[in-house]
């Protein structure tokens, strides 16, 4: 995380020099004592979500693809006649596995920019889903954005 | 400025553009806000991707090209929090969700 922040520190620079680096390094040990205090932040943690980087880009790659249907079932609803005819909204429940808060946001964000479905609200162990149509909820039974989060999560 | 670079941001960003142009279609042309909300999560966060895209051929050096990515970033983590408030607060608010949807469990 401290590598992270300095590199976009520098990113937003664009240029090399002493007195950049000397407060970049400055303003990332403030703010990774504060994340340390706060968030829970420490270099484990940071491990831990390092190995996972390739499953976060396969995940990433992923979601770019289920946006790019979603664009076009949309645009397909959009530009047909009579939008509102075409369509049969409902609300529905959907349980997940996902434990940790991350992995649950994570999920009701893809939802939300995946085909024909938008989160509502996230429980416990749930998320309310607002569907289109009926046939988009039977996509979220087996998800694989969800499976590739389980995956992502196990042993978190 | 070479010939592929601006050919292909220039396909970029009116692919773009046109994803925008569907998208306020969109809100005019369905009614209810629940059904609204599908159109701006979804073809904004998609049209954000492909202008970031094509301008990042416009740019061409690696720090425009980061910066942009993080721009994309941003609207991808922001753009579902903000849909998804939106909906929240009229499923709360709504005595008469029903008339515009089948409810199959509230929260």
């Amino acid at each position: 995380m401290p590598i992270l922040l300095f590199a976009l520190w520098l990113l937003f620079h664009e240029r090399l020099t002493i007195d950049v680096i000397i407060t970049g390094v400055i303003a990332v040990a403030l703010v990774t004592l504060f994340l340390r205090a706060f968030a829970g932040w420490s270099v484990q943690r940071d491990m831990q979500f390092a190995s996972r980087a390739l499953a976060f880009l396969l995940f990433v790659i992923r979601l770019i693809w289920e946006v790019l249907k979603a664009n076009i079932n949309v645009i397909g609803i959009v530009l047909s006649d009579e939008p509102e005819r075409k369509i049969n909204p409902v609300i529905v429940r959907h349980k997940t596995g996902l434990r940790t808060s991350i992995g649950r946001v994570a999920l009701a964000n893809s939802i939300t920019l995946t085909p024909g479905t938008v989160t509502v609200d996230v429980g416990d162990d749930c998320v309310y889903v607002h569907a289109l149509d009926v046939r988009s909820c039977e996509g979220l039974d087996n998800n694989p954005l969800e499976k590739q989060l389980e995956n992502m999560e196990r042993g978190l | 400025m070479g010939q592929f670079r601006l050919i292909a941001g220039t396909v970029f960003i009116v692919a773009g553009l046109f994803i925008f142009g569907v998208a306020v279609m969109g809100l005019f042309r369905l009614r209810y806000v629940l059904n609204r909300v599908h159109v701006a999560a979804k073809c904004d966060s998609l049209a954000i991707m492909l202008v970031c895209i094509g301008l990042m051929f416009y740019a061409g050096d690696p720090g425009s090209i980061l910066k942009l990515l993080l721009i994309t970033a941003f609207v991808w983590l922001a753009n579902p929090v903000a849909s998804h408030l939106i909906c929240k607060i009229e499923v709360e608010t709504n005595d008469h969700l029903e008339d515009e949807c089948e409810v199959e469990e509230l929260p």
